[in-house]
């Protein structure tokens, strides 16, 4: 069993190995015993192979952040997560990575597309760009529209796989 | 000692809060302006009665002149302070404000003018014995300008007159690439300012950038509150900025303070002021500028002096003048602040946006935030991408670093990326503990203020809270959905 999570290019895996009498997961090859020992509000306390980490955490619909240490984390949310937003969506959000304002629709909710098929134009900067589908799908919503302004990480278009059934 | 009974502040954000926070404290209601998307912002809670704006762009409002005016005499307000930015160098607006029977809390347009043409106040402080650059200004004849910058020798700056913020600047290393760059920072001098004049100096190589407080009465009398070293730059804007300057000796200390009020005293200057120099590695200075106004940096200088210099503002401003003399300002220990901004380091510190979900302010001896943030604020292209500013005193300067550092830990700021931990990784960089500073510092040790490998304990221990904090994960984890592990965390 696995959850995986995406912190800037890389994708994360963790795999669930024991459950008992604390967890224990793999990440890159390696297991490490966790216990989480509080988590009050959005502050939490963690052992991890017996050294004890305090930091925050907060959550929005796409992104989980944590500060520890002086250090500040991102992580995009993945497959198999439900958007808040987006109910129905199975994952597959087509982010951007930049703040921006669309400029052209591409496609139409119940679309199939095909891989590299251009979903939406935006303009970040100055500078216009050509969201394309990452793969195949249908998609499931388009959740801006034309000169409407998104922030960085929003959620442009929700595909779904072409065989899938919705959850 | 009656001050105003009314004061309007001109102006948004973090520097609103701090004059508001001090009107406050010296008993002077208060008056904020507002753009509508800022309804929610801190200075307007904080102010005692606020007046809306219109503008069809946000910074729109805080440079409309009429309107600011109009909110004056509609509350009643007998001055504006104008921060720093938005209309706080704008001559015609001062002048304005005069007209209008309100004190403007500043210097007079006359000084605001001559200060803001980069020519005429390198001429003004040169014929007032104050340091500049060999350099050569552009006239007429366009030709003998190229012979005439290459006669002071390479390498050169070449700068736009009305310029500022490194728009229209080039740096020129041989004569072979000088027509060229001339021409270029022509351009775009005349497509950034509207103005096309550029000058050409001597460029001096790792130079530190070394400015002096002033406050002057109007009426003769002109003290410094010490200097701030604000070496620390990227794309020529500071972030880390300090008060004394490391390692700087007295003697030169003396003769930079010196110019400085020489240069303010000629100009009969009224109020605060800072006046901004180079200094070489060989122990030469040169004038920069003067700002006639706050600097974002000024809570260094109030730190290491015990100074409110908002305060000393509003005195000048009511015809109290100074509140004490030069010898009655000292500097107790070291002070250093952070510009903490909207941006990513990583990525040539490109402006970032977001909604701030989770702010925690530091706290301790020696600390002092100031911001005009809250949670669930958004952060909009609208404005500056300055959040805040964190300040960190100390008895040594060792002491203050070393609060600044434990302050950042403390901080934490999610919900749009920040300067933060490239702040820290500043703070604890070697060469800026040993206090040896230049403008180039950030580009010399690039290499050293990159991210550290994703693969550290920490990166590890984030990766599981991470996934501790979504409810999918737990499911999976601890095999029944458990009701209330959620709370508090990700809910579907």
């Amino acid at each position: 069993m696995s959850y995986d999570l995406q912190r800037g290019a890389d994708r994360i895996r963790l795999g669930i190995v024991g459950r008992r009498p604390h967890l224990t997961v793999a990440i890159d090859g390696a297991i490490h015993h966790v216990e989480e020992i509080e988590t009050f509000g959005e502050s939490f306390e963690l052992r991890i192979d017996g050294h004890v980490y305090r930091g925050r955490r907060s959550l929005s619909s796409g992104e989980i952040r944590i500060r520890l240490d002086g250090q500040t984390f991102v992580f995009q949310r993945l497959h198999g997560l439900r958007d808040a937003d987006a109910a129905g969506a199975t994952g597959d959000d087509v982010r951007s990575d930049m703040p921006g304002t669309v400029v052209a629709c591409h496609t139409e909710a119940g679309a199939a597309v095909a891989s590299g098929d251009r979903l939406v134009t935006i303009e970040s900067m100055k500078l216009q760009m050509t969201i394309s589908a990452p793969r195949a799908g249908t998609v499931a919503r388009i959740h801006v529209a034309e000169n409407v302004n998104f922030e960085r990480g929003a959620v442009l278009v929700s595909l779904v796989p072409l065989t899938a059934e919705k959850e | 000692m009656v001050l105003f009974r009314k004061v309007l502040v001109a102006n948004r954000g973090e520097i609103a809060c701090r004059v508001l926070r001090t009107l406050q404290r010296l008993g002077i209601a208060s008056v904020a302006v507002y753009h509508p998307e800022d309804r929610n912002a801190p200075h307007v809670a904080l102010a005692d009665e606020a007046i809306a704006l219109r503008a069809k762009v946000p910074s729109g409002a805080y440079l409309d002149r009429d309107q600011i005016i109009a909110a004056c005499r509609a509350t009643g307000a007998e001055a504006i302070h104008p921060g720093y930015g938005f209309l706080s160098e704008n001559a015609d607006f001062a002048e304005a404000v005069e007209a209008a029977g309100l004190a403007f809390i500043g210097p007079g347009a006359s000084v605001i003018r001559l200060m803001g043409d980069k020519i005429r106040s390198r001429e003004f402080a040169a014929a007032h014995g104050v340091p500049v650059a060999p350099s050569v200004t552009e006239d007429e004849a366009g030709q003998d300008f190229l012979a005439r910058a290459a006669a002071i020798g390479f390498p050169l700056l070449i700068k736009a007159s009305a310029g500022g913020g490194g728009k229209g600047m080039k740096i020129v290393r041989t004569e072979a690439e000088l027509a060229e760059n001339a021409a270029l920072a022509r351009s775009e001098a005349g497509r950034y300012f509207g103005d096309p004049r550029i000058f050409a100096e001597r460029l001096v190589e790792e130079p530190r950038h070394i400015e002096v407080q002033v406050m002057g009465d109007g009426a003769g009398t002109v003290v410094h509150f010490y200097e701030r070293e604000c070496s620390l730059q990227r794309r020529y804007q500071k972030i880390v900025e300090e008060a004394p300057a490391p390692n700087l000796p007295a003697a030169l200390r003396d003769e930079i303070c010196g110019a400085a009020v020489r240069l303010a005293a000629a100009a009969d200057y009224r109020n605060a002021g800072t006046v901004e120099f180079i200094l070489g590695a060989d122990g030469l200075f040169y004038f920069l500028e003067m700002n006639t106004r706050l600097q974002v940096e000024h809570p260094v200088t109030e730190m290491v002096t015990g100074i409110d210099l908002v305060e000393e503002q509003i005195r000048i401003a009511a015809g109290q003048g100074l509140s004490r003399s030069q010898a009655q300002i000292g500097v107790t220990g070291s002070a250093i602040e952070c510009r903490i901004c909207a941006e990513e380091p990583d990525r040539d510190f490109r402006p970032a946006t977001g909604r701030i979900d989770l702010l925690d302010l530091p706290s301790g001896d020696g600390i002092r935030f100031d911001g005009g943030i809250l949670v669930r604020q958004a952060v909009t292209p609208a404005f500056d991408s300055m959040l805040a500013k964190l300040i960190a005193h100390g008895a040594t300067r060792a002491e203050a670093v070393q609060r600044l550092e434990q302050a950042l830990v403390q901080t934490a700021l999610l919900g749009v990326p920040t300067n933060l931990d490239y702040l820290l990784r500043i703070v604890r960089h070697p060469a800026f503990r040993a206090g040896r500073l230049h403008t180039g510092f950030l580009t010399q040790y690039a290499a050293d203020l990159a991210p550290p490998p994703a693969h550290s304990p920490a990166a590890l221990a984030a990766l599981v809270a991470a996934a501790l904090g979504d409810k999918a994960f737990r499911d999976l984890a601890f095999g029944i959905p458990e009701p209330h592990a959620s709370i508090g965390l990700w809910r579907n």
